[in-house]
């Protein structure tokens, strides 16, 4: 391997440190815009822009830390930040500089380490027994009730399960609506794909991209597991799902995890649809970048301001018409393109 | 910094142990009714023991609830903030002090501070939403001042 | 609370077979984000769907029964109309009723009305309470923000009348309070609130019931047919879905002068229990209007011309948001209460509903529990443990019997 000379180390180690710390402070305004516009829409003012990202996440740092419940409890408490980590990886692949190093710029290591952040959530749910549900002081197996013998499982397993089948079917339109540029382009590389579309070429404003960017969008929604696709963690009945003992610093870590989440499925989505890539060393683009970065989770906001809970009677139905569309704008891009 | 971030970001969390469900109903007005809206505040809703800052404990509190209301007080992380809203979370109101040839109720295990630290108390039966929230300033300016 | 028979039996096995009918059982407990009271309820699921459910109700039993024993039925007004936040009118109205019925206590026509106008105001919050708790159960929140929107301007008017939000003690012994006289000024301004609130009741209602994602969520779920709401007794709006033409307000001599319909519908599942809550509001707004008319002016509205004195067991029902209310007692030769028996319809409703919501998905099954409107610190009346250590709910048939 030839040794790259010095002004490409340069740009590796900006794109591998620079770009990261612009995401995670980018990305602690996102949640809070988020909330703002429900809030609007809801007819209310809600809280600052500010509150729900960085002043939430800072307050649960200095939070005592409590004895967390749980059979494994240092993975359970880490397993945010294994997150956070996969998703600082995606960024940095995403980025040109990272384009020829072990053939990491490429689509194949950004849904790989996609999965690890679903993943995730599976392992947390198995791992933790909140308060709220077996633990609570009720003689609910007293003699005369209804099958004092069942097995029980707590709130978190449940949720755990919903998010093996959240897997299962529902993140298959973002990973389907993520090769349509691929088809496009005939490369899994990202910086190909950027190239392709040089000088406003977006691939959105054509039809195939643009059925690509609404299969995405439902993708989206269902990878951060807000409504309408929030069943995994469903306030109805699981109040918050796998996440439910973490406290203080780790809950802070889950808090910047699923503010990554949103600004690197958005990134994504940019590099990916828009030609913009997020490259540290070309200041224009990386500004354009971080505007169309807002684009998903304001649409996100008004979609689940307005929608319930959909259980799995219609998500199953949902994912796999979004799926089966997306799939075959791939087949006839592959085709035509 | 820490005050900062703990008079900008509050999390509440609501437990109700066997009321009229009358102050029930008005701390959701206070939360869930866009004229009274808390969020605007920077308070938030949650029913995490886990993610809550201030505990606010409604309804005089039922033997059978007393030990699930301790557990969840000790499942708050520090520091933490409990409020009791309404007259039978501070003296127990009408099931513990009014009562014909039986007495009062047997089934109250007493106001609120028998069983955990109060730190605030909002009278009424129930107190209106705008008290709910005059409270919850009072308290978010506890956390704030505590230097822990 | 367990229901009285299962109405699967033909697949439940005997012995350990019964034991592999579902997989997992998930408590969900007395504090949750989709319980507005404490009550547990044990879910039995299999893959998603719920084979069996077990509600326990009693957390939040206080005794009130036998803390009124003794009381005189002014005092324990007090006690009565705190049985619940939400009812808290139907308790009070229903306890000066049995008296006044019993005693023939004669009551001055304007009291009446207003009297009426508080149970229906008190219908209207609480029908859009639910329907504010059952978005925000399904998961809707701007459905329950605009609901509780919807919700502040009869609360103001019951402040305006009263002098509280909540626990507004209208009704005493012998008419209503004198503060909550109706004078001309205030019987206008109400007037105009309601036509505004109507308005806007209407077209919130309009959007809500069109809704596509909220109606498929709701549509054919939780479906109650007539046999079994027949059956398990259910009452009020949670009956009226299901095709049960049964309303005590048909019945009661307060309504005889006021026009107003019956709301029946026939599906029996979550969408119609919703939308029944929902057009009775509207039915509600227009009594309401009504009775206002009919008690605006300088009127008495208190007669102090009668004596307290002993009287037999007298049972008195009424129609309150949820169903039909019985309350009974007797007075003693000092006008003290003895044998206060209280029997509020979110028992039968939520042993309806225990049935119900089998066969659905989890979700499906905690909306529909949501559904039934239960109002559970009204509910811990009475719950009986029989010889084999198994608890049962009394029907009305037990309690005409005089069981207790």
């Amino acid at each position: 391997m030839d040794i790259p000379d010095a002004e490409t180390l340069a740009g590796i180690l900006v794109a591998s440190f620079g770009i990261p710390m612009l995401a995670m402070s980018y990305s602690i305004l996102l949640p809070g815009i988020v909330r703002k516009i429900q809030a609007r829409v809801q007819q209310r003012i809600g809280p600052g822009i500010l509150t729900p990202g960085l002043f939430a996440i800072l307050k649960f740092v200095f939070k005592h830390k409590p004895v967390i419940s749980s059979p494994m409890p240092t993975l359970y408490k880490w397993s945010p930040a294994v997150g956070v980590a996969a998703m600082y990886c995606v960024v940095i692949f995403l980025t040109p500089q990272w384009a020829g190093i072990l053939g990491l710029g490429s689509m194949v290591a950004i849904i790989g380490l996609l999965k690890v952040e679903e993943f995730v959530y599976v392992v947390m749910g198995y791992l933790s027994s909140n308060i709220l549900s077996v633990r609570l002081p009720y003689p609910d197996t007293a003699k005369g009730s209804k099958w004092p013998d069942a097995r029980r499982s707590t709130l978190e397993n449940w949720g755990s399960v919903r998010m093996w089948k959240m897997i299962v079917f529902s993140s298959l339109p973002l990973y389907v609506a993520m090769f349509i540029p691929v088809a496009f382009t005939r490369s899994i590389s990202i910086v190909d794909i950027v190239n392709s579309q040089a000088g406003w070429n977006c691939l959105i404003f054509r039809v195939p991209g643009a059925i690509g960017a609404g299969v995405y969008f439902l993708g989206y929604i269902a990878l951060l597991n807000d409504y309408p696709f929030s069943i995994g963690k469903a306030k109805a009945d699981l109040v918050e799902g796998p996440m439910l003992e973490l406290a203080s610093s780790w809950r802070a870590s889950y808090y910047l995890m699923r503010a990554l989440v949103m600004f690197a499925a958005s990134s994504i989505f940019v590099t990916l649809f828009f030609g913009a890539s997020l490259d540290p060393l070309d200041g224009y683009r990386l500004i354009v970048h971080l505007l169309l970065v807002l684009i998903l989770p304001i649409f996100g906001a008004i979609l689940s301001a307005f929608s319930p809970i959909l259980t799995f009677r219609q998500v199953v139905p949902l994912s796999t018409i979004a799926t089966l569309i997306g799939f075959f704008t791939f087949v006839i891009t592959v085709g035509v393109g | 910094m820490k005050a900062l971030a703990r008079k900008r970001a509050i999390h509440v969390m609501l437990v109700y142990t066997g009321g009229c469900n009358g102050c029930d109903i008005e701390v959701a007005a206070a939360v869930y009714s866009p004229i009274h809206d808390l969020e605007q505040y920077n308070v938030m809703l949650t029913w995490n023991p886990r993610e809550a800052d201030i505990l606010l404990v409604t309804g005089p509190v039922t033997k059978k609830i007393a030990p699930a209301l301790k557990e969840i007080y000790d499942a708050i992380p520090e520091p933490k903030v409990v409020a009791a809203v309404g007259a039978c979370a501070i003296n127990g109101n009408v099931y513990k002090n009014l009562g014909g040839d039986l007495g009062p109720s047997s089934e109250i295990a007493g106001p609120v501070e028998n069983i955990i630290p109060v730190h605030a108390r909002v009278p009424g039966c129930p107190p209106r939403p705008e008290d709910i929230i005059t409270a919850a300033a009072a308290a978010i300016k506890i956390l704030s001042e505590r230097s822990d | 609370m367990s229901s009285e028979q299962n109405d699967y039996s033909e697949f439940m096995g005997k012995g350990k077979a019964r034991e592999r009918m579902f997989e997992t059982e998930i408590p969900i407990g007395f504090f949750h984000s989709a319980l507005l009271e404490p009550y547990r309820t044990r879910y039995f699921i299999e893959d998603e769907i719920v084979k069996d459910c077990e509600i326990e109700v009693d957390p939040a039993y206080r005794g009130i029964e036998r803390m009124l024993q003794g009381m005189p039925v002014d005092k324990a007004n007090i006690i009565t109309e705190r049985i619940c936040g939400i009812c808290s009118n139907g308790h009070l109205w229903s306890s000066v009723r049995t008296a006044e019925t019993g005693l023939k206590i004669e009551i001055p026509r304007a009291a009446q009305a207003i009297r009426v106008l508080a149970e229906e105001l008190e219908r209207l919050h609480s029908h859009l309470l639910f329907i504010a708790h059952a978005s925000e159960v399904l998961g809707h929140e701007t459905f329950a923000y605009r609901s509780f929107l919807m919700r502040e301007p009869v609360m103001q008017i019951l402040y305006m009348i009263s002098g509280n939000r909540v626990n507004y003690a209208i009704p005493v012994l012998g008419g209503v309070r004198p503060r909550t006289q109706i004078a001309e000024w205030k019987g206008k301004a109400i007037l105009e609130a309601m036509d505004k609130l109507d308005a806007n009741l209407r077209k919130f209602i309009e959007r809500f019931l069109s809704d596509i994602m909220v109606m498929s969520r709701l549509s054919g779920v939780g479906v109650c047919d007539k046999q079994t709401a027949i059956k398990y007794h259910a009452v009020g709006p949670t009956a009226r879905a299901s095709g049960v033409d049964l309303d005590y307000r048909t019945k009661m001599p307060e309504y005889k002068d006021f026009d107003w319909d019956m709301v029946v519908l026939d599906e029996g599942d979550n969408a119609a229990r919703i939308k029944t809550r929902a057009l009775e509001c509207l039915v509600s707004t227009r009594i309401a209007r009504q009775a206002i008319e009919k008690a605006m002016g300088d009127s008495e509205v208190l007669n102090r011309n009668w004596q307290i004195g002993p009287m037999p067991v007298q049972h008195n029902y009424i129609e309150v948001p949820r169903g039909e209310l019985y309350h009974s007692y007797g007075l003693d030769d000092q006008g003290k209460i003895g044998h206060y028996i209280v029997r509020t319809p979110t028992m039968t409703n939520l042993a309806t509903m225990e049935v119900a919501c089998v066969g659905d998905q989890l979700t499906d099954a905690v909306v529909t529990l949501a559904t039934c409107d239960p109002c559970l610190t009204c509910c811990n009346r009475f719950v009986v443990v029989d010889e084999k250590g198994r608890e049962r709910s009394m029907t009305v048939r037990d309690v005409r019997g005089g069981g207790s």
